[in-house]
């Protein structure tokens, strides 16, 4: 176990990209903060709250979010963090897509496999460590990265209210920390288990291929999907296939029937005057969970996830610095 | 004694190519093996086999097991050096130790940090901010760390300027090897080990040649010095190898009558340099 947790330290030793990217996407989120709040109080800029409603200083906004209902205010400020949610989500994902890719064909790259195998650490273990950054630190890492930016953007704004204590104090009581917290780690479940699949086999492909491994997990997929649709075979590899593809949060909001947001959760349709976006949240019930679970995708997704990482453990065995 | 590594009809091809073609040895414990070829000889190959890296056919036992089913096991008794290039380039050198110290059951951080103490390396600095004689210092702490029953050294000086070979070679010598441990080294440039090998495994064309304690040599091959003039009578007991000298031939013979040789001029054993070349060119004419 004591090998484990320090090839997982391993891991991000390596891949600052890790800790590197959440800092910048922190970053990003204070720099647009600072600029919403600068135009905001210069008055140089005007902003679309509503449709045809505009805010164009500090005073007006202000104004703008004490009249609404309390349940708007919440609904505002779920919507923000939310975007803020997906955006974050949505790079680490990537970030997780290419660090799985090269999590096992870097090594035989740059030649240090052969030091990693004169350990006596076994390729299981090495495999495993792999996919548990994929599958518990980097949902981890959004989800920090995630509550951070969040706070932050809450407490900027409540330095921008100072002016009037009561918009300030409003900002946090119509804040559901604990709600948004909740929806956040169960999504980052589903999702996590959803593209389960995808993870196995991006690292089957990171120690199977012998060119840079993007080419083959990428080119693979697109051409079953090509051969079926172009020759409608109606084998129905291309809607599985699909519907585990699309990356981030954005594309569970499209309303995919398969979608997670679709699945299992009910935004609640709290339509803000003039607002297009519906922002409201709704932590799932155990009926939800459980209709999740008993989907037969979920299941036979996460067999073939761990078919993969089956093969790649197995496959390991027998690589060397040879590519 | 047992033998730590026992190889019969070991054999590896790669598509068509076959690196290393029905080999048998045995390494006993307590030597230093020079397993010396030239390259594309089928060294590594043959390594990479011990310590279970590849798949392989024949029949492998080493420390008692099977290097292909247990590999991470094995890896207890072995440590394992391949050309500096393998450590990795971005881990900082307190990290590599670290590591060390978390995944070796066996590995005692002290006696690294006693051998690090005498080099110019310091903890915070990166593996690619060394130079690859620091980096084969840094791999050669490491191995102090580990108490290993076998090292196997695959080409560990490559690359390397002569200062740092020597001193490579002789902390090795000083400060790792006992009667307790064996070294098992492949190499090319023979010359650089040859005064520290107990026992020589040459490899050519994936076959074992030559494989014999370095003081057995002696019973078995012998070089000529012969004037040019009686160059021509000795050629006809067959030498293994010849090449012309300034005003003399030398010549290595393969079990041949030593009496006879003594008429032609100056006997004596061959350097393993001069047999190592007269092995593998006679090979290749044989």
């Amino acid at each position: 176990m004591h090998s484990f947790t320090t090839l997982l330290r391993r891991e991000l030793w390596e891949h600052t990209s890790l800790k590197g990217i959440p800092l910048t996407l922190i970053g990003f989120v204070l720099l647009a903060n600072f600029a919403f709040i600068f135009l905001l109080n210069s008055s140089v800029g005007s902003f679309n709250v509503s449709n045809g409603e505009e805010v164009r200083s500090l005073g007006s906004y202000i104004n703008f979010f004490t009249q609404l209902e309390p349940g708007q205010q919440t609904a505002i400020i779920n919507s923000t963090m939310i975007t803020t949610g997906m955006i974050i989500n949505s790079v680490l994902l990537i970030v997780m897509f290419f660090y799985l890719l090269d999590s096992l064909y870097g090594e035989r790259k740059d030649r240090t496999i052969l030091f990693w195998k004169s350990l006596p650490v076994s390729n299981k273990q090495t495999v495993l460590s792999k996919l548990t950054v994929a599958v518990i630190i980097i949902p981890v890492i959004i989800f920090f990265t995630t509550s951070l930016a969040n706070l932050l953007t809450l407490g900027l704004q409540s330095l921008v209210f100072y002016k009037n204590q009561y918009a300030a104090d409003l900002l946090w009581q119509q804040t559901d920390v604990s709600g948004l917290s909740l929806f956040s780690i169960f999504l980052l479940i589903q999702q996590t288990i959803w593209y389960f699949p995808v993870m196995g086999w991006l690292l089957f492909c990171s120690v199977w291929c012998r060119k840079p491994p993007i080419i083959v997990a990428v080119l693979i997929p697109v051409i079953l999907v090509f051969i079926d649709t172009s020759f409608m075979l109606g084998t129905g590899i291309s809607e599985i296939l699909l519907e585990r593809l699309p990356l981030g949060i954005m594309s569970m909001q499209l309303g995919n029937e398969s979608s997670l947001m679709a699945y299992n959760y009910s935004l609640n349709e709290q339509q803000l005057p003039g607002f297009n976006m519906s922002a409201g949240i709704s932590v799932p019930s155990i009926d939800d969970i459980l209709s999740f679970f008993m989907n037969i995708k979920v299941w036979v997704g996460l067999i073939i996830g761990f078919f993969f990482t089956g093969m790649a453990i197995s496959l390991r065995r027998w690589r060397d610095d040879s590519l | 004694m047992k033998a730590l590594v026992t190889a019969k009809g070991l054999t590896k091809n790669y598509g068509r190519f076959r690196a290393v073609d029905h080999v048998d040895f045995e390494i006993k414990p307590g030597r230093i093996v020079g397993l010396v070829g030239p390259n594309g000889a089928g060294k590594s190959t043959t390594l990479k086999a011990i310590l279970g890296l590849i798949k392989y056919r024949g029949e492998l036992e080493v420390l008692g097991r099977n290097p292909r089913n247990e590999r991470a096991q094995l890896m207890h008794d072995i440590s394992y050096i391949s050309d500096v290039a393998s450590l990795p380039e971005w881990i900082r050198v307190d990290q590599l130790l670290d590591l060390m110290e978390s995944t070796h059951p066996s590995y005692d951080l002290r006696k690294s940090l006693n051998f690090l103490a005498r080099t110019d390396i310091s903890k915070s600095q990166r593996i690619k901010h060394l130079s690859k004689g620091m980096k084969t210092q840094l791999h050669l702490a490491i191995v102090m760390g580990i108490n290993a029953r076998m090292l196997v050294l695959d080409e560990p000086t490559l690359g390397l300027d002569i200062i740092y070979r020597t001193e490579f070679y002789d902390q090795l010598m000083n400060e790792y090897f006992d009667q307790q441990r064996t070294i098992l080294i492949t190499t090319h440039q023979i010359e650089e080990i040859e005064h520290i090998l107990t026992d020589i495994m040459i490899i050519n064309k994936g076959k074992i040649i030559i494989n014999m304690p370095v003081d057995e040599i002696g019973k078995h091959y012998v070089q000529l010095k012969t004037a040019k003039e009686t160059a021509e009578q000795a050629r006809q007991l067959n030498p293994l190898y010849e090449k012309d000298l300034l005003n003399e031939a030398l010549m290595i013979f393969e079990n041949t009558d030593t009496q006879r040789l003594h008429e032609y001029g100056e006997v004596s054993t061959p350097h393993l340099t001069d047999l190592f070349v007269a092995a593998v060119k006679g090979h290749q004419h044989a």
